[in-house]
């Protein structure tokens, strides 16, 4: 049953991204972003790279300590996921006021495109929040595929289930956010 | 599924299972709650569209479009002047940087270039001195294939700017793909890339941060390299750790870069190698990614992006082209290439059809690496097989290489057979030797390299090439182990069988040679036979006409370390010619030895300020270039060597300590590094008057070299025994002094006779033999030391030849023959007034007051000696002079009790005992010789107490001397009969 396959790695993964650690990949990775984006070709990230980059410097031992890969991914996973809404609350506190979405609405031409892209992520991160709520192992899968830039058979293998639940909790997530972006 | 499903989830994955067509009437029939159905079909309607939504992009993109929110600085309007230049518009920016196309006018001529304008302002001097350091550096960076910097400066509000050639130009990657560049194009191109970041190279500038945005081709097909250095430009003002980690590209950083460890050249080698593979595959590698670059090409491939069809591509990289880039791409730095020239040149010879340098992973390597570890250690005899088959394999093949033609299949599979019979008999042997299997395992890498070289002899004769590849293998892990006397008697070995395979004048035979005459500088081999053996090899190059070679600069340093003991001059010239050959290619390990030496070699001519530059240029090498920075530990200690000698102590302490320090964190407690550091240390704090601190390095220095290399080792111990012994006398010790001294002079006697070492030792023999009274030994040994500096080329005159006749000048004064202390003073150079202090100096001014004592001069001698006072107070190292200022009181106080001043004489005669007895062992003669000068000034001060305590004091300190100069004796009768007579 999709909901309620076994899963070995459900612990790790599902570890609340609480603590110093957390902190720790959060401001690594926010700080390579920042690194990336500022000496980047015209202002393109590889989130993809930074995630695996860091990844290598955990695994060497040169940098934090995790029990399981998964605990780090889905950390990594996690910060990215606030990255994006930390931005982009930010490039909405900066725009303007609390008026400003719904002004937004009437005049979208107008629109900054980084205003509308702020506000397209804010309401990703809303409808995530939701998608935890009603199936938390889907919101996993899409902050390891999605946040994290793991192929399916990374994520299958880090969550310990098959590739073709994954596929599955894909697409029922992808469906489930798309709707609730409409 | 048998269950109706009862949650959206499982509708819509059960309503998926269905055709499209088909869904809305099972959803109507199996989900009665509207609200669901309606939730049900919003889902399958959002996973119906197959539009490009958000979730299909990468997330990247995302991000990238909200961007982030760091307050740029304000653009700056158009016609801002930025020092000479006008803004005209904003080209771009990035992180720590504005850029923009700004103009000037010269001379009538407008000139356009690419301004940046940097974030963060540089606002301590010491920000602004290294901003302003490195550009000035860069600004030396001229090569047509690098934007050159053309100014840059800190405007008024403190923000810095660099003012760069502009460069029209497109990445060399997209410039590939838009001409449609064959693979033997963009090869060529890559080469031109590597030329001009060897240019840099060679100026010690490393790019750190190499990308195809920062590889730009002209429109002419010119290649032009921007930003060089500037990412640690741009860092100028930061701490070093966090220099390191903000310059990089992920894509295309070294792993050194990333555990922030040191940036070299071979850290641009690697990013070249990344983009060598994005070039010739089309796409970017994934970071870490150390697969080949022909397997990143699959059928799925975007052919636009190849040189040729994938098929083809596949087949033109495998073999050479895979081998050069994961050989530049190698994760350890020292497996790359040296140089990025030796990149272009193995790319070249790949386009030429040669055989080239890069070859599979080197097992060689880690057989080297391996033994490296074990030195000394047990290390089980199955894995040193495995790595000397291992390095033996590799050694074959690459012999195998270098002949190319020649019937080399069968060659070859003799050599292999003949090599393998060989080590399956050493290793027989081992078992042999050692029927417990046991134990046979726990055979060291030395004693089965022992057997092996034992062995080598009368094996592999049919093969000689193969056996002369093994002797150079075995001569090398000796050299490795340290084991010097053993690496060569294999070294010999060596020459006798490149005589034989490749003829008696071959290249190969001098190289051989210089090989033989170095091992030799550190073995028991005699002088005469390296000259021969170097002028053997000299002869060969010369028929050659050999002038430039990396053989003819080995000798060139050979030949320097040769000269060094017997002709200063002629080696500071052989090592600068060593230098300058060296110099002609990209820096390297043989560059900043060479510089070495010739550092060493300015030293010992007195050329202190070329010694220092030398030794700095040296550590400046060893910071890019991976193969150097082991030998930072050699340029650190002499650079310390040069600083004392200009007495900058602070300085010097500075260097030793680093260089012990990185010593013993590189090489483990007990290395020869260990032990030359800690002596060279352990000397200066001696020399600072930090006796009991310098005692306790030096006497664990004497205990390392005998554990190390044996007691009468000829190089390593006997300078420990020299400077321990030295410093052994100055603190009083002088039975220990001697016999350290005496054990360093028997040891250069046997080994270096006639050289300048051994005149070193004899003077500080004599040092020690004029405090103990033996006059007529003493004489004998300076008188040596004196014919051996003049037969070195060491004239009266010469500032070498200074310390002897300072000790000349003591002895006459010890046994009282005052015309004879005066005529060796005499042929001392008097001081220039205001020329900086140094110990020579100090030495010789105090010696001028104590030869006007001994004359009764008072005057004369209070003039000396204020004067070494003054000069100790201006040096501003006084804390480091004390043993200085502590005879300079004692001679200016005996001046002032000869001239009668009581009331001068106390104080200074005060001061002159308190520092003794802060730095002096309690048994010291020195102790003592204060104590009776004060005494005497206590008595005709009228203290007759206190006089008398001194005297018993002093008395008890000789009563512990079982032999002791005159010089200290009479005094202390001389007093004796006055504390009875009054």
């Amino acid at each position: 049953m999709s909901a309620s396959e076994p899963n070995p790695a459900e612990t790790a993964a599902q570890a609340q991204p609480v603590g110093a650690l957390f902190d720790a990949v959060y401001d690594r990775l926010k700080a390579m972003a920042s690194r990336q984006l500022a000496r980047g070709s015209r202002g393109t990230l590889d989130t993809t790279a930074l995630v695996h980059e860091l990844w290598l410097r955990v695994n060497t031992g040169r940098e934090l300590a995790f029990e399981h890969p998964a605990q780090f991914f889905s950390y990594a996973a996690r910060a990215m996921r606030h990255l994006l809404a930390d931005r982009a609350r930010d490039r909405m506190r900066q725009k303007a006021g609390g008026d400003w979405i719904r002004m937004s609405l009437t005049g979208s031409e107008a629109l900054h495109p980084q205003v509308e892209s702020a506000e397209q992520a804010l309401a990703l991160e809303e409808a995530l929040t939701k998608l935890e709520q009603v199936d938390a192992r889907a919101a996993r899968v899409v902050e390891l595929r999605w946040f994290a830039g793991l192929s399916p058979e990374q994520v299958a293998e880090l969550l310990g289930l098959t590739r073709r639940t994954i596929d599955r909790d894909w697409r029922y997530a992808r469906a489930f956010l798309l709707s609730a972006l409409e | 599924m048998n269950a109706t499903p009862d949650n959206p989830r499982d509708l819509f994955e059960a309503a998926l299972a269905l055709a499209p067509a088909e869904r809305g009437a099972w959803l109507a029939e199996h989900c009665r709650d509207d609200a669901q159905r309606a939730e049900v079909l919003r889902l399958l309607a959002a996973d119906a569209d197959t539009g490009e939504r958000l979730l299909d992009e990468p997330f990247d993109q995302l991000l990238g479009r909200v961007g982030e929110v760091e307050a740029p600085p304000q653009p700056l309007p158009h016609g801002t002047l930025v020092g000479d230049y006008t803004l005209i518009e904003r080209l771009g920016e990035g992180g720590y940087s504005v850029v923009y196309r700004a103009e000037r006018e010269q001379a009538g001529v407008c000139q356009a270039v690419a301004l940046k304008l940097l974030h963060r302002g540089l606002h301590t001097p010491e920000e602004q001195r290294r901003f302003r350091d490195e550009r000035r550096a860069l600004a030396q960076l001229r090569h047509p294939g690098i934007a050159r910097l053309i100014e840059g400066g800190v405007t008024d509000a403190g923000v810095p700017y660099i003012a760069l050639e502009l460069v029209d130009g497109e990445p060399i990657t997209d410039y590939a793909r838009t001409h449609r560049l064959d693979l033997r194009a963009r090869l060529r191109l890559f080469v031109a890339v590597c030329r001009a970041v060897e240019a840099a190279h060679r100026a010690l500038i490393v790019h750190r941060d190499l990308k195809p945005s920062n590889v730009l081709v002209t429109r002419d097909g010119e290649v032009k390299l921007l930003d060089f250095g500037i990412a640690k430009l741009l860092d100028a003002g930061d701490d070093a750790t966090r220099t390191q980690r903000q310059a990089m590209t992920p894509a295309y950083a070294a792993p050194e870069q990333f555990a922030l460890g040191q940036i070299t050249t071979a850290t641009d080698v690697y990013a070249l190698g990344v983009l060598l593979g994005e070039l010739v595959t089309g796409q970017r590698r994934a970071p870490g990614d150390a697969h080949t670059p022909s397997s990143r090409i699959g059928e799925d491939t975007d052919e636009s992006l190849l040189p040729a069809p994938a098929r083809v591509v596949r087949r033109q990289l495998r073999g050479d082209l895979d081998n050069i880039v994961l050989k530049a791409t190698a994760a350890e730095a020292e497996r790359r290439y040296a140089s990025a020239g030796a990149f272009a040149d193995d790319v070249e010879r790949h386009l030429a059809g040669q055989p080239v340098q890069a070859h599979p992973p080197s097992r060689w390597y880690r057989a080297r690496k391996f033994v490296a570890r074990h030195r000394g250690g047990v290390a089980s005899s199955a894995l040193f097989l495995v790595a000397i088959l291992a390095a033996l394999a590799l050694a074959l093949w690459q012999a195998h290489r270098a002949e190319v033609q020649a019937q080399r299949a069968q060659v070859q599979a003799r050599r292999a057979e003949a090599v393998q019979a060989f080590l399956g008999d050493v290793f027989r042997a081992n078992s042999r030797n050692q029927p417990d299997a046991a134990k046979a395992r726990q055979t060291t890498a030395r004693e089965l390299l022992d057997l092996g070289a034992q062995r080598v002899d009368g094996a592999m004769t049919d093969v000689p090439e193969a056996k002369l590849s093994v002797l150079q293998l075995f001569a090398q892990l000796y050299d490795d182990l340290e084991l010097a006397d053993e690496a060569l008697r294999v070294r010999r070995q060596a020459v006798e069988l490149a005589r034989g395979v490749y003829g008696a004048s071959s290249p190969q035979v001098a190289d051989e040679l210089v090989h033989l005459a170095s091992a030799m500088q550190s073995s028991r081999a005699t002088g005469d036979e390296r000259k021969a053996v170097l002028e053997e090899a000299g002869r060969i190059l010369d028929a050659q006409g050999d002038v430039d070679s990396p053989t003819r600069g080995a000798w060139l340093r050979r030949q320097a370390e040769y000269y060094w003991n017997y002709d200063p001059p002629r080696a500071y010239d052989y090592a600068r010619r060593a230098v300058r050959l060296f110099e002609a290619k990209p820096p390297s390990v043989d560059l900043a030895d060479s510089l070495l030496s010739a550092g060493i070699q300015a030293l010992q001519l007195h050329k202190l300020a070329e010694a220092t530059a030398a030794f700095a240029h040296a550590i400046e090498i060893a910071k890019v270039v991976p193969d150097a920075a082991p030998n930072a530990v050699k340029y650190y200690a002499y650079l310390g060597e040069a600083q004392s000698q200009q007495l900058d102590l602070a300085g010097a302490e500075r260097s030793l300590r680093a260089a012990w320090t990185m010593a013993r964190r590189d090489s483990g407690a007990e290395h020869i590094d260990v032990l030359q550091t800690q002596q060279r240390l352990g000397g200066l704090l001696c020399d600072m008057g930090r006796m009991q601190e310098g005692l306790e390095l030096l006497r664990g220095a004497k205990q390392l070299a005998i554990k190390l290399r044996g007691a009468d080792d000829p190089f390593h111990t006997r300078a420990v025994l020299s400077a321990l012994g030295r410093c052994e006398a100055n603190a009083g010790d002088l039975a220990a002094a001697l016999a350290d001294a005496q054990a360093a002079t028997a040891i250069d006697r046997k080994n270096r006779p006639g050289s300048l070492d051994l005149a070193l030792r004899l003077e500080r023999e004599a040092a020690v033999l004029i405090e103990l009274g033996r006059d007529a030994p003493a004489q004998a040994d300076l008188d040596e030391a004196a014919a051996l500096r003049t037969q070195a080329k060491q004239p009266r005159g010469s500032e070498a030849f200074a310390a002897n006749l300072r000790l000349q000048t003591t002895l006459a004064l010890a046994r009282g023959d005052l015309a004879r202390a005066r005529e060796r003073l005499g042929e001392l150079q008097a001081d220039l007034g205001d020329a900086a202090v140094s110990f020579d100096r100090l030495d010789r001014r105090l010696l001028a007051a104590e030869v006007a004592l001994a004359a009764g001069d008072a005057t004369g001698a209070a003039v000396e000696a204020d004067a070494a006072v003054q000069a100790i107070a201006r040096s501003g190292q006084t804390d480091a002079l004390d043993a200085w200022s502590a005879r300079a009181a004692l001679d200016a106080g005996r001046a002032a009790l000869l001239a009668r001043d009581t009331a001068t004489a106390l104080p200074s005669l005060h001061r002159a005992l308190d520092l003794r007895r802060k730095l002096l062992l309690p048994a010291s003669p020195k102790l003592a010789e204060a104590m009776i000068a004060l005494a005497g000034a206590e008595l005709d001060h009228g203290d007759r107490a206190a006089a008398r305590v001194l005297a018993a004091d002093a008395a008890s300190i000789h009563a512990a001397q079982p032999e002791l100069g005159d010089q200290y004796r009479r005094p202390l009768r001389d007093l004796q009969a006055r504390v009875r007579a009054e």
